[in-house]
Parts: structure tokens; C-alpha cells; sequence
């Protein structure tokens, strides 16, 4: 009897107990992430469709930079203040593989960039509810846009590259032709044109969103440069690519959107962000950077001025040759805001000169210039720590060379339009009226030829777009990148920076040996380790 | 081993002549202290029943009927139990107990429970030395060299810090490598992650573990094998440590108070160049626009002479003091504790330091005759001070200790009115801004970095004998870690440099609430079977909040973080919440045959939240076997052997320190700026999920003995272990194309080989005298054997490689070959792939695949690895009559470490100092083979070369005590114990490494916290 109430005492207890610790215990195993929002919460609201494709355009912040070094330090313009056996330095050496952590980054932001417009285009494809079809539409473009954007970059650094249309594509993916390539980037361009309102028609709030006029400059510059290196194209379909720049060009011209920036400072001028040049911009303000650094995330301020007023070569810097810099004819607005031999100081009152002159003559002995653009003149001791200038993309003075240069290519020679496109941006240079009927001093020798007119841009580029991430690219289409370098006096007076390294194979990036590792369908481009091209495919180029 | 070896071998009996009958009186004591035993059992062996206990002062009486000579038994808890012939009564009887630590029927501290150490199957190791623990300001002393395989050392001397122990050999590469401790009953990983909030430059290194004070420690139990952490399922993997605190004691009221102040100085400090040998260096390699900029000549630097100490300003002498009180006691029903403790101590880095106070209630009462209550708090408050990192874009810079050291000789820590100098004229990059340079030693003092700790740890239990041998048990308990982190740089700080002042303030609340319910039932028949069986269930629910806060460009500095609205930058906040949930089921089942053969087959049930959802729980069986050979009747008449157990053990277990949510695929937010500047929300899918992703499993088998001869004078263990870990976490890479670089996984092996030995022997023990030593050694071999089947090798960065075949923590890098000297033929001198024209002065590389560039692709070698192939630690106590001494050395042979801070040193340009070897540097006149010239532009310095991985083998004085314990007679009776003891912490370290300190938990010395070297003088009162 005793033993049996016990049993029934330990029995109740153990119910009880069971009971209580079930009732304690009422957390499931799955435990979602309660500060990061899942799949299933996304897209609500209008907001957050446009925050889907805003994570696109943050991509753009870590590669300021990226494309610096890709693009200028690479050339026979620039030379590194860096570690020489650090990613930058090893590209500005032309001592380019696989690992090298520029082309590694470069590979998976642009794909990163591109799977995130995926994302938004899939989901709003969808017409989820919530969203206006207005945003939708916009969004749709303005990822479209980004898609091409980042796409664009991905085929002139490494030629045939994977296309990725969908969330869930990318998997063994096989690097497609040149000519899919350009087809992609030109059919999303054209989407987007569609879809996106002008400039003006953006509310305030939203400046610095992708454009009609972004996607039409875009498109100009695209069919230019796919005109002049797609090998597999037919002579019809380049002179028919060239108009398609032209006309492109034109609409951009057309709309009224932009105009040219008197001071040519003003394209850089913080007082004067997404000025009426500015087509498209990346957007850095204190705050933007995604490295956690607090600043605007452009290390172009960064790295042209990370000495500050000292006599150290900062990362980067125009070469000892200065040869760019002593190239500009009198007058020319654009060498001192390109470049600086000396800066005003604020906090001494003084110019602060950056060459070393032993004799006081007012000629430098040695020592480098600053790369002047990317200098916040608003605070210049702060600049390399602040960042937050915007990176200049797409300005308006690119696509009246761009109109000029594609004009010369379909037509075999500079046709009026030409000549006029290309002399508003001399004007400009000079102070000129750009807008006048009447010839100008600077303007362009009248009667050039084809060649003598494509001279005449290669000239011209490099005064305007000094460190605007342009002239590797530049050089390739043009096909004249290993002469150039070669004959530099970069390359001749100052061995010690390997210009004269300069090779055909440099026509292209290596493709990233840790992605050929996981997914063999990426051929290694011509001249680097595991390529199995043997011979030349440049051959001919120049 | 620390152990308490004291085991009295002889036993002092008074044998007098029989001649009366009736009372008999007597007094017992402790035989190592003299102490009295209260509440000891005194009976009379023929005479059933009758029986006293011992008084406050450790006498009895007892009244017998028995006749002389008779027999009697006397037994305390925690000491053998003896019987003693009287033959006379009219003197007393002095006894004297011998406690049974380390004894073969000692009970150890296991997995919910205890266990006799005679029965035990697993390999555990008891730590119990009374001395270190009261003495110690944190748990790294007692554990370091204590342990055969246990392998502790400091992730930073500063106080307060981590320390990292590895219980033989790590087994994972992402996941988390520390063991569990089990604190009075409370399972705790501890992680450097529950005291971080994010706040840019705190040192981020508070171990959770500080808060806990050593003197409150009863013993510490190392569970090294399967059989004995199987029973903690996902978390036993890396072995356990059960800490167990004290409480009072049936008998009279003990007070102890305990002071100690301690002196403490850097060991070493490194030999750098002074100014004037700098400012020869500079010259060398400065341009002359730097050198026209600086203004410096040849004649300039021979008036600098020996210029600044900065390594000097850096460090400091510091003290260290400590109060313990504590109040312990108890009665029939009950038993208690209540301590306080307060901890001040100052690092030898200036500007550090670490406070503690806390207070303990340890209280236990029986409310039945078969149910006791009790309870376990800690309550503690920590703050830890100073010595902050660095953010991004520190110049190269690693720290505050690198920058201080490098800085110029020939710039001044001061102007000449005092005020700290920001005006460096070598300084260059990222520290140069608006004219101004940061202060190294400004900075200690100037910025605020301060990490406040707030720790409650508690635990109440109710246990109830339902029937005889059937145990109930309930704990619930309850971890909470309040963290505040709070830092301002000012605008002359390299904190706030950048932005014109920076403050931020983080804050976590780390919670962990726990509730276990065991049932245990035990039998034994006829002295031939015994069996116990435990069966259980647990839940474990952590939560995590965190938030930051930050703001940068202050107008006026003055209120320093206590006004973050005053900085007119904000940065954007963040905030955070984790939780994680552990169902378990817990059983083991105990048998012994014959007391002779037993068996222990555990098992554990684990659903965690962690893993992904087609994973979610795990089982983890373990079986261990033990035989008592000495006990067979073969071997019953050897006496000198007292003991000999052969055990074996196999399981399973698992590491559930994998992060939380890692399975999932979640859209994170970032942010992009439109309009003039304002912030837009950007959402992105932040990772690949993987349904598969789980534990990582790992197998193991333990076979060992435990030796004891000569009455268990001399006594040994020996064990040799395999584990196989597998299932391993890695990142493996995916296609980018599809958006994302890698996903977790569940691929790849670790092993860990190894072989463990320990001796404890006592060499003499009297009344007076006792003498004892002991030591240990283990080897442990690790070995990566596989890391997925889509890749060979994992290289980190310029430093370590994960390869197959090789061990953890392997060192991959160029292998130095000397310099280049004159005579040499240029042209055949492999150059960097860089530096195509090779001069004369430069260092030469080995070119492993002979084609005549040395690249990082292709001429890249094993350099050894960061771990030891020996650690070893002895130990060795002595007392005589009242004094003590003893000490105890820790050693670790064979272990590599990257002395990257040396290399920082001999890479000189024109802006830091430099190691004094490059006095010695390669020219013309002087060609050097060891150290290469000296040029600007170093195109070496970013990569790892032989030169920098060291032998970091050391051999280290641990600690000793000298320690001397009187009782001064008061005429009111009082008895008063004193304990007066000087000692000496890491007082002698031997070693070849060059660097601060050798003993170091990560894999790259860049100029670590140094380990201090620590005189303290202390008194405790006992009453």
C-alpha cells in the first residue's frame, strides 16, 4: 500500500515536471533570422522593390577604385606608390595572373552586381502585389540597365565572358561570344531606355538613379565599342553598329537633358554634384562606403592623395615622364584640374609643391604630380579620408566624342556633325563660346581625313578623361594598347615600371584561376598560365 | 599536475597497555596540516550504534562498555577511514586522517554526476590545487602545464584577456576549437563573441571567463575522452572542463580573508635602432625630396644621439591588487558560502587595466531527510581598459604597440611645454592629415576604450530520493552577460583621426537559460553487479542582443562618448538579435562487475536550432570499458602495486560552434545614396543556404591505464588517443557566376594522433616533511585529410596554407637563401617576378620549381607549423614544518611561431624605426649573409619568408610560492591561521623565439599584448 502511493507520488511529480519543462521549453528548432529578412518578406512596397535593385548600384562603391587600377594604372599614364607585389601594384607592372586580387574582386562584384539585378528583375517580373507597375517598370529598367552596366564592364576586361539572365542561372556557366555578349548588353540597354524616364523627370530624392539618357549614352558607347572589336562581325553590321552610336549619340544630344559644365572643374566640384554633364555618376557621400569605414567609399580621393601634402608617392600618381601633363597646349583648363604640380594648402596659407627643385629654378628635379581630380578642393586635407566625390561614369562630353568618333568610323571621314560634336568640347577646354556658329580659335583644323580626325580623338581623350577609368579600354579598341605603352616615355626612360612589358596578351585580363577551378567550361584567355590558345588570336590587331 | 599528491603512508597509532574500561577521549587531525577534523565518526567497532562525532576543535568522548584493547573505526568524508587499537583509556587517542585525494576511491566530478574514480572509464583529469587557485587571478595559471594535453595559452597579456585552450589538439578549421565548460552545472562555451558589441578599436578581447574568481573554485575536472564528453552530445567534441565551486562544510564557521599585491614588468624588450643609428638608416633611404621636406643632413643626425625610448614610454611597471573574503560553513541540514572578491589590476602596457568585483552565495540545505535545495550565484562586475586596435587604414600599422615601437628615435614623445607631440616629419600616409601625425603614446592615454562587463551566473537544484537509490534531480539556471563597450578617440588619436573624432558605444545582452531534470537510479547486488542508470533532459535557450551606435567629426571633444549627438557625422546603427534553442536527451548506464569490470554507455540526443532543417538532430553514442587488474586474485598478494585500471573508450560526439542562422539564405541590408545625399535602403541575399548544413562530427577511441605503486607513492597515467573529425565546416567555393564565392558545407577530415603521459610521485612524507613532483607529457600530431573533393590546399592570405597531409596552422612562404654579394653572377640569381633587375645587397629566395622567377604562385614552401609536437609541464611541492614552496613549469616544444613584428622591423623605410640588426645590414664594406640591404620600396616585406617563422619552443616558470603558515596562540583560545607567501609568475622563460613573448594562441605575431612577468606578496587569514 505505502509503496504503491509512492509510486503514484514520483508519478504525479514526473507529469507535473514533464508539464513544466514543456511549458519552459516552448522554442521551436527553427529559429529564423530575426535580423535579416527572408526570402519570402521581399519584395512589400514599392520601397523595397527599389531597395532590390539599389543593392546593384552599391556594388558600384568598391569598384571606384578596382577600375583604376584596371583601366589607368595599367597604362603607360600611371605608375603605383604602392607595394609593388600587393594586386595594384603587380597590374600597374603588367604582371598580371589569375590570383591577382583586382581581377579576382573584379570577377565576383561584377557577377555579384549582376545575380542582385537578376533578383529584382525576376521578382518583379512577377508583378508581386504591393507594387505599383510604375516602379516596377522603373526598377525593371534601372536593373536592366545595371545589368548591361556591369556586363559591359565584364566583356572589355575579359572578352568572352558568362551571361547570367536568371536567380538561379550561373551554374557551370560557358563564357559566351563576344558577339552574345554585346547582343545581351545592347537588348537590356535598349529595354531600360525604354522603361526609364529622363534626367529631369526623376523627383529630387531620386538623382543618381539610371536614366533614359544614361541607358541612350550607354547604348552609343556601347555599339562604338562593339563595332570596333567584335572580330566575328561583318563590315555591314560594324558600319551599321557605328550608326547606331551615331544615332544613339544623338539622343542623348537631343533630349536637352545635359550640356557641357563651363569650368571643367565643375564635373568634380562637390558644390556641383550630378551637374548638367554629369549622364551618370556613382554616388559617394560620407557614409556611402560598404567597408565599414565610414567615408564615401571612393578610393579614387583615396588613393590619388593618400600622402597628402607630402613629398611620398601616394597609390597612385601620373608617371615621372609627366607626359600627359606637359602635353596640353596653353590655355587648356583642363591640365590644372587634372593635374597638380602644387596645391594650395589652407591650413598654412601656402602652396605646397609636390616636386623636388634643389635649385629653386622653378623646374623639378624629380618627384611626381598629383592626379588633381579626384582631390575634394573643398577639403583637400581631408579628401583622402573623406572620399566622397562621385565617380564620374558617363559625362556629357563623352558622348559628343563618341558621336565624333563613331560619325568618322561609319562615314570613313569627319562629317560636319563630327567636327561639331568634337569642337564643343575644345571650346569648353579653352573658355570658348561652345554654343557659337562661328569658328573658334582652338577649334580643329577643318579638312582633316579619317585618320588624321581618329588622331585627333586619341589626342583629345586623353586631355579630357585623365583618370576617368577609360584609357586601357581606350587603347584596346582603338587596337593600338602594346604599341602605345611600348613607345611611351613611361616605358623608355623609367624601366624600373615594366611598361615595355607590354604584350598582345594584354589585349585581356586573365579570367580568375580559382573560378576555372570550379567551373572548367572558363577557358583561360591567350598568353596566361593553363590557356590552352597557343597561338596569337590578337595577331593583326595592330 | 598540480595535484594534490600528499598521501600520508604511515599511521600513528598510540599502542598502550590495556587497563580500564568506561571513556574514552582523543583527538583527531589532518595529517598534512595539523588541522582539527570536525564532525569526523567515531565508533566502537564491536559495539553496534554507538558512535560520536568530533567537536569544533577536533575532540571526542565516547563512552564504552567495551573493553580494552578494543577497535576503533573513525571516517570523515574526503578521507580514508581508519581503524585504530586502543589498549588504554586513560590517555587520549591521537588520530591522524589522511585524505584520499587522488585515491582510487576518491569521487570525481563527471558529466551530470559523480563517479568514483575507481569505476571511471574515461580519461579525466582533476585539478585541485588549493594553493594556485587562491592565489591566481585567472584560470590560465592553474590550467597551463597542469594537464597532459591540455594545451592553454594566452590570446594576449592583456588582463582580462582570453586565453585559449585546446584539449588534445584542434579539430576544426571555421568552427569553434575551445571547450565546454560546465560551470556548477551550467553549460557554457566561452566565447569572445558574447562580450562583443562591434565597437571599432576596443580590444575585443574579454574573456567571460574573468569574471569568475579562482579562490571560489573547488576543483576543476578535464574530460579528455569520449566516454567522458559524450555525455555532452554537439558540444563535447573539444573536450570538457567541469568547474566546480566551493562550499561550506558541516562543522564550524570558517572565515578567510586573502590580500595580495604583485609587481609587474614586461619580460623583454626588443632591440631597436636609437636615433642617431635611425637617422644613418634614413639617409640611406630616403629620397631627396624627402629628405629636403625633413630637412635632415648627415650633420644633423650625428648631434641626435640616442633620441627617444618610445618602446620605453610604451611600457610600464604595474601593480596588482587583490581582496578575498569569504565566510563558509555549515551544519546537519546544511552547508554555505559567501565570498566577495575585488581585483585590481594594471597591465604593463600603459593606460590598461582590468577591475573585478564580485560576490558569491553557494547555500545547500536538506528541507528533508531525503531532498536538498541549494543554490550557486556568481554576480560580477569586469572592466577592462585600454589598448584598442586598430580600424582599416592604419598605414601597415597593426596596433598601438607596433606604431609606438616603430616611431621615429629622433621625433619626441613631447614638446618642450609638455604638450604631447602630433608634429612627426617622418610619418607618411594614411596617419598624415591636416599637418598633423598621431602620438602612439598620446594615444594611451587620450583615448577611451573601455569594455564593462556585467556577469550573473546562477544555478538552483532540487534533489530528491524518491526510494532508496532512485535520485531526482532539477536545475534550472541562468547566464546573463551584459556587456557595454564605450570608446572615444579625439582627433589627435589614430582613432579618430580620419573623422575629427570618433565615439561609438556598443552594447550586448548574451543570455543563456538553462533547464535540466536527471533521474538516477543505482543498485547494487551482493557486492557482485552495480549498476547506475542516468537518464535526462535538457533545454538550452541563448539569446543575444546587440546594438551600436557611433558618430565621428565632435566640434568639442570634451564630453568624449558620453554625447555622441554632439559629432555632426552619424553613423548609420545597427542592431541585432540571435537566439539559439538545444533540446536534449541525455542517458548513461554504469556497471561494474565484481567492482572489478565496468562499463560506461552513454548517449545524447541534440536538436539544435543551429542545424539546417533536414538536419536538425544528432545522436552521439560512446562506450567505455575499465578493468581493475590489480584486483584479480593473480595479482593480489603483488603489494607493491596498489593499483593498476586499464581503460578503453570509442564515440562519438560533435561541435555545434558552427554560428547561427549559417544554414539559412537571408536578404541583408547595405545602403546607397541618392538625391544630394540621402541614404537608401539596399536589400541583398546575403548567402547560399545549405538544408544539409549540421555539426561537425568527431569520432574517437581512448586507450589508457592508471598506474599506482608502492601504496600509491609513485603512480602514473598514461593514454594514447585517435579522433577523426569529419563533417568538417567549410567554405567551398561556387561558381561567382551564380552570384555568391562560396557555401558552407559539411566536407573535409581532421585527425588527432596522440600519446599522453603523467607521473605524480611522492618522493618523501612525514609529519615535518613532504616532498612531492609531478609531471606530464603529451604529443598530439594533427593532420588536415581532406578539405572537400574539389580541392587540395586552402591558402590564407600570405601567411597559412590548409593542406592535405599537412597540419593545422602550417606555414607556406618563401624559403630565404641568403643575400646577394658581390662576385655573384647576377644574371643567375632567380629574381622576384617583380624586380627583374636583381642588385647586389638583395635577398635571395630558394626557386622551388628552378625557372628562374621567384613568384608566390610556384616557389612557396611548408615552413612548419603553429603547432607543438611536445607540451609538457612539471611541478613540484615541498613543506617543512610550516613553510612551503613550490613552482611549476609549462612547456611547449616544436611549435612554430610568425614573428611578423620582426619583420615589420627589418623591412625599413623612411618613415619607422627599425630593428638594431639592421645595423649590421649588407653593404659593400660590410656583406652581411643575413641581412639584406637596406631600400625604400621593400619588395619583400608583404610575404611570408623563412627568416620570420620562428621556434617558438619554450620552457616557462610558470609559477613559484613560497609560503610560510603560522598559528599564533591568543589567550582567549582564538585560532588564527596566517599564510604569508611571495611568488613569482612567467619569473623564467626559456626560449629561442625573438619576439615579446612565445606563447601566443594565434598564428601571426604582429606585436601581441606581451605576457607580464609578475612578483606578488600576499597574506590569508584563516579563522
Amino acid at each position: 500500500m505505502k509503496k504503491i502511493q509512492i509510486y503514484r507520488t514520483a508519478q504525479s511529480l514526473l507529469l507535473g515536471l514533464t508539464i513544466t519543462l514543456s511549458q519552459v521549453s516552448c522554442e521551436s528548432l527553427d529559429q529564423g533570422n530575426l535580423s535579416e529578412l527572408a526570402e519570402s518578406n521581399l519584395p512589400q512596397s514599392d520601397a523595397d522593390a527599389q531597395a532590390l535593385v539599389n543593392a546593384s548600384y552599391a556594388n558600384n562603391i568598391t569598384m571606384c577604385t578596382s577600375f583604376m587600377y584596371l583601366f589607368d594604372l595599367t597604362t603607360e599614364t600611371t605608375v603605383s606608390g604602392e607595394n609593388p607585389n600587393g594586386g595594384g601594384g603587380m597590374l600597374g607592372l603588367l604582371a598580371w595572373d589569375g590570383r591577382n586580387s583586382y581581377i579576382v574582386s573584379a570577377w565576383s562584384t561584377i557577377y555579384t552586381a549582376i545575380a542582385r539585378t537578376n533578383d529584382a528583375i525576376d521578382k518583379l517580373e512577377k508583378n508581386p502585389a504591393g507594387i505599383s507597375p510604375a516602379i516596377a517598370s522603373r526598377v525593371i529598367g534601372e536593373a536592366k540597365f545595371l545589368r548591361a552596366y556591369w556586363l559591359n564592364y565584364a566583356v572589355q576586361i575579359w572578352g568572352p565572358v558568362p551571361i547570367v539572365t536568371t536567380p538561379s542561372g550561373g551554374k557551370n556557366a560557358v563564357r559566351s561570344s563576344e558577339t552574345e555578349v554585346y547582343q545581351q548588353i545592347v537588348n537590356d540597354l535598349e529595354d531600360a531606355a525604354e522603361r526609364l524616364p529622363e534626367a529631369s523627370e526623376y523627383g529630387l530624392s531620386d538623382i543618381g538613379r539610371a536614366t533614359r539618357g544614361a541607358a541612350n549614352a550607354a547604348l552609343a558607347k556601347v555599339y562604338l565599342t562593339w563595332a570596333q572589336v567584335d572580330d566575328d562581325l561583318t563590315d555591314a553590321q560594324r558600319k551599321e553598329y557605328f550608326g547606331k552610336s551615331v544615332q544613339y549619340a544623338q539622343k542623348v544630344i537631343d533630349s536637352g537633358e545635359y550640356s557641357l559644365e563651363e569650368n571643367f572643374y565643375d564635373n568634380w566640384n562637390n558644390q556641383n554634384r550630378n551637374g548638367k554633364e554629369s549622364i551618370f555618376a556613382v554616388q559617394c557621400y560620407i557614409g556611402s562606403s560598404i567597408n565599414g569605414d565610414n567615408s564615401g567609399g571612393n578610393h579614387l580621393c583615396h588613393c590619388s592623395f593618400s600622402t597628402s601634402y607630402s613629398v611620398s608617392l601616394p597609390h597612385i600618381a601620373p608617371g615621372p615622364d609627366n607626359t600627359v601633363e606637359n602635353s596640353y597646349e596653353d590655355g587648356d583648363q583642363r591640365k590644372d584640374v587634372s593635374f597638380a604640380d602644387s596645391l594650395w594648402r589652407p591650413s598654412t596659407q601656402s602652396y605646397f609643391h609636390f616636386y623636388f627643385d634643389s635649385d629653386g629654378d622653378g623646374v623639378r628635379e624629380s618627384g611626381f604630380s598629383r592626379y588633381n581630380k579626384y582631390i575634394d578642393h573643398d577639403s583637400p586635407e581631408t579628401s583622402a579620408s573623406d572620399r566622397a566625390m562621385n565617380r564620374q561614369v558617363i559625362r556629357y562630353a563623352e558622348v559628343l566624342l563618341v558621336l565624333a568618333e563613331a560619325a568618322n568610323e561609319r562615314d570613313g571621314a569627319p562629317s560636319q556633325a563630327a567636327y561639331d560634336a568634337f569642337n564643343k568640347v575644345r571650346r569648353r577646354a579653352f573658355r570658348e563660346d561652345i554654343n557659337s556658329s562661328s569658328a573658334q580659335p582652338h577649334d580643329l583644323a577643318a579638312g582633316l581625313g579619317y585618320q588624321e580626325f581618329k588622331d585627333a580623338i586619341i589626342q583629345e581623350r586623353s586631355w579630357e578623361f585623365t583618370l576617368e577609368q577609360k584609357h586601357l579600354l581606350d587603347l584596346k579598341r582603338w587596337k593600338i594598347l602594346v604599341k602605345s605603352i611600348k613607345n611611351s616615355k613611361l616605358a623608355t626612360d623609367f624601366p624600373q615600371y615594366n611598361k615595355q612589358n607590354i604584350d598582345m596578351k594584354h589585349y585581356r585580363f586573365p579570367i580568375p584561376q580559382a573560378q576555372r577551378e570550379v567551373n572548367p567550361n572558363l577557358w583561360q584567355n591567350y598568353g596566361y598560365d593553363g590557356s590552352e590558345i597557343t597561338t596569337n588570336p590578337y595577331i593583326g590587331r595592330e | 599536475m598540480v595535484k594534490r599528491l600528499f598521501i600520508a603512508t604511515f599511521v600513528a597509532i598510540s599502542p598502550l597497555l590495556a587497563v580500564a574500561q568506561g571513556l574514552i577521549t582523543g583527538h583527531i587531525t589532518d595529517v598534512r596540516t595539523g588541522e582539527p577534523l570536525i564532525g569526523a565518526s567515531v565508533i566502537v567497532k564491536s559495539e553496534k550504534g554507538q558512535g560520536v562525532v568530533t567537536d569544533i576543535d577536533g575532540n571526542f568522548s565516547l563512552q564504552t562498555k567495551v573493553e580494552a584493547p578494543l577497535t576503533l573505526r573513525v571516517e570523515y568524508v574526503g578521507y580514508r577511514a581508519l581503524d585504530v587499537d586502543v589498549y588504554d583509556f586513560e590517555e587520549p587517542v591521537e588520530i591522524q586522517l589522511i585524505d584520499n585525494s587522488n585515491r582510487i576511491d576518491e569521487v570525481v566530478v563527471v558529466g551530470y554526476g559523480v563517479q568514483k574514480r575507481k569505476q571511471l572509464t574515461g580519461a579525466v583529469t582533476t585539478v585541485k590545487n588549493e594553493e594556485l587557485l587562491s592565489t591566481s587571478t585567472s584560470l590560465d595559471n592553474i590550467l597551463g602545464g597542469a594537464v597532459a594535453g591540455l594545451d592553454a595559452t594566452a590570446s594576449s597579456g592583456q588582463p582580462g584577456a582570453s586565453i585559449n585552450i585546446r584539449i588534445r589538439g584542434g579539430n576544426s578549421i571555421n568552427g569553434g576549437n575551445e571547450p565546454l565548460y560546465v560551470i556548477d552545472g551550467v553549460l557554457i562555451y566561452n566565447s569572445n563573441d558574447a562580450t562583443r558589441t562591434g565597437a571599432s578599436f576596443t580590444g575585443s578581447n574579454f574573456n567571460p571567463l574573468a569574471s569568475i574568481n579562482p579562490s571560489d573554485i573547488e576543483s576543476i575536472e578535464v574530460l579528455k575522452d569520449v566516454s567522458a564528453s559524450a555525455i555532452y552530445g554537439s558540444r563535447g567534441a573539444n573536450g570538457v572542463i567541469i568547474v566546480t565551486t566551493k562550499n561550506g562544510k558541516h562543522g564550524r564557521i570558517n572565515i578567510d580573508y586573502g590580500y595580495s599585491i604583485g609587481v609587474s614588468q614586461v619580460r623583454k624588450r626588443l632591440d631597436l635602432l636609437n636615433a642617431e643609428q635611425w637617422g644613418e638608416l634614413y639617409l640611406d633611404l630616403a629620397t631627396d625630396a624627402q629628405k629636403a621636406a625633413t630637412g635632415v643632413t648627415p650633420e644633423l643626425v650625428k648631434t641626435w644621439g640616442a633620441g627617444t625610448d618610445w618602446q620605453d614610454a610604451f611600457f610600464r611597471t604595474a601593480t596588482t591588487q587583490q581582496h578575498q573574503l569569504s565566510v563558509s560553513g555549515g551544519s546537519d541540514v546544511e552547508r554555505f558560502l559567501i565570498s566577495g572578491n575585488y581585483l585590481d589590476q594594471n597591465g604593463v602596457i600603459r593606460g590598461t587595466d582590468f577591475q573585478r568585483l564580485g560576490a558569491r552565495i553557494n547555500y545547500e540545505r536538506d528541507i528533508f531527510k531525503n531532498v536538498t535545495v541549494g543554490l550557486k550565484s556568481n554576480i560580477s562586475k569586469s572592466t577592462q581598459r585600454g589598448a584598442y586596435s586598430f580600424g582599416s587604414y592604419s598605414n601597415g600599422m597593426s596596433g598601438l604597440l607596433e606604431l609606438a615601437i616603430r616611431t621615429s628615435p629622433a621625433v619626441p614623445i613631447y614638446n618642450a611645454d609638455g604638450s604631447y607631440n602630433y608634429a612627426n616629419p617622418f610619418e607618411s600616409g594614411d596617419f598624415v592629415r591636416n599637418g598633423q601625425t598621431p602620438n602612439a603614446i598620446a594615444d594611451l592615454s587620450e583615448v577611451d576604450a573601455e569594455t564593462k562587463v556585467d556577469n550573473v551566473l546562477a544555478s538552483a537544484f532540487a534533489s530528491w530520493e524518491i526510494v532508496k537509490g532512485l535520485k531526482l534531480r532539477v536545475q534550472g539556471s541562468l547566464n546573463i552577460i551584459n556587456t557595454r563597450q564605450d570608446v572615444y578617440g579625439p582627433s589627435t588619436s589614430t582613432a579618430g583621426f580620419n573623422t575629427d573624432g570618433y565615439g561609438s558605444i556598443g552594447s550586448r545582452r548574451w543570455e543563456s537559460d538553462q533547464v535540466e531534470a536527471t533521474l538516477t537510479w543505482n543498485k547494487k547486488w551482493k557486492n557482485i553487479h552495480e549498476i547506475e542508470v542516468l537518464g535526462g533532459y535538457t533545454y538550452q535557450q541563448e539569446k543575444s542582443e546587440r546594438v551600436l551606435a557611433a558618430a565621428a567629426n565632435f566640434a568639442n571633444e570634451n564630453l568624449s562618448y558620453h554625447s555622441l549627438q554632439s559629432g555632426s557625422q552619424l553613423i548609420t546603427p545597427e542592431s541585432e538579435f540571435v537566439t539559439s534553442v538545444l533540446y536534449s536527451g541525455i542517458g548513461r548506464i554504469n556497471y561494474s562487475l565484481l567492482d572489478r569490470y565496468h562499463l560506461t554507455a552513454t548517449l545524447r540526443a541534440d536538436g539544435s536550432s543551429r542545424f539546417a532543417k533536414n538536419k536538425k538532430w544528432g545522436w552521439f553514442p560512446s562506450l567505455g570499458l575499465a578493468w581493475n587488474v590489480n584486483e584479480e586474485k593473480w595479482l593480489k598478494g603483488v603489494k607493491w602495486l596498489e593499483d593498476l585500471k586499464l581503460r578503453a573508450s570509442i564515440g562519438t560526439v560533435g561541435n555545434q560552434e558552427i554560428g547561427d542562422y549559417v544554414f539559412l539564405s537571408t536578404y541583408a541590408a547595405t545602403h546607397y545614396y541618392f538625391g544630394s545625399g540621402t541614404k537608401n535602403t539596399a536589400y541583398y541575399r546575403s548567402g547560399l543556404g545549405n538544408d544539409d548544413l549540421k555539426w561537425e562530427t568527431t569520432t574517437s577511441y581512448d586507450l589508457g591505464f592508471d598506474l599506482s605503486l608502492l601504496k600509491g607513492r609513485l603512480s602514473f597515467v598514461f593514454d594514447f588517443y585517435h579522433k577523426k573529425t569529419s563533417d568538417l565546416l567549410l567554405s567551398i567555393p561556387v561558381e561567382q557566376t551564380t552570384g555568391f564565392s562560396t557555401q558552407l558545407s559539411n566536407v573535409g577530415n581532421v585527425t588527432n594522433d596522440g600519446v599522453e603521459f603523467a607521473v605524480d610521485a611522492t618522493l618523501y612524507q612525514s609529519k615535518d616533511l613532504s616532498w612531492s613532483v609531478n609531471a606530464n607529457i603529451a604529443h598530439n600530431k594533427n593532420e588536415v585529410t581532406s578539405i572537400g573533393t574539389q580541392q587540395s590546399e586552402i591558402i590564407n592570405g600570405n601567411q597559412t596554407i590548409i593542406r592535405v597531409g599537412e597540419s593545422l596552422g602550417t606555414y607556406y612562404g618563401w624559403v630565404f637563401d641568403g643575400v646577394v654579394q658581390k662576385g655573384d653572377d647576377l644574371s643567375k640569381v632567380p629574381s622576384p617576378s617583380t624586380k627583374k633587375n636583381v642588385e647586389y645587397g638583395d635577398a635571395k629566395y630558394v626557386d622551388q620549381n628552378g625557372d628562374g622567377v621567384i613568384d608566390q604562385e610556384n616557389d612557396r614552401v611548408v615552413l612548419g607549423s603553429s603547432q607543438p609536437k611536445f607540451t609538457y609541464g612539471f611541478a613540484s611541492q615541498l613543506r617543512y614544518k610550516s613553510w612551503d614552496f613550490s613552482f611549476s613549469f609549462q612547456g611547449s616544444y616544436g611549435n612554430k611561431l610568425y614573428n611578423q613584428l620582426e619583420q615589420a622591423l627589418e623591412s625599413p623605410n623612411a618613415s619607422y624605426n627599425a630593428s638594431a640588426k639592421l645595423i649590421d645590414r649588407w653593404s659593400e664594406s660590410n656583406p652581411s649573409t643575413t641581412i639584406p640591404k637596406a631600400f625604400a620600396l621593400n619588395l619583400y616585406n608583404a610575404y611570408l619568408d623563412s627568416r620570420f617563422i620562428e621556434d617558438a619552443s619554450y620552457l616557462r616558470l610558470k609559477n613559484i610560492q613560497l609560503g610560510y603558515n603560522f598559528k599564533p596562540k591568543f589567550s582567549n583560545g582564538t585560532k588564527l591561521g596566517i599564510y604569508l607567501y611571495a611568488s613569482a609568475q612567467n619569473l623564467l622563460t626559456i626560449t629561442d623565439y625573438s619576439g615579446y613573448d612565445p606563447e601566443y594562441s594565434g598564428y601571426v605575431d604582429r606585436g601581441t599584448y606581451p605576457a607580464a612577468r609578475t612578483f606578488t606578496f600576499g597574506v590569508k587569514f584563516s579563522y
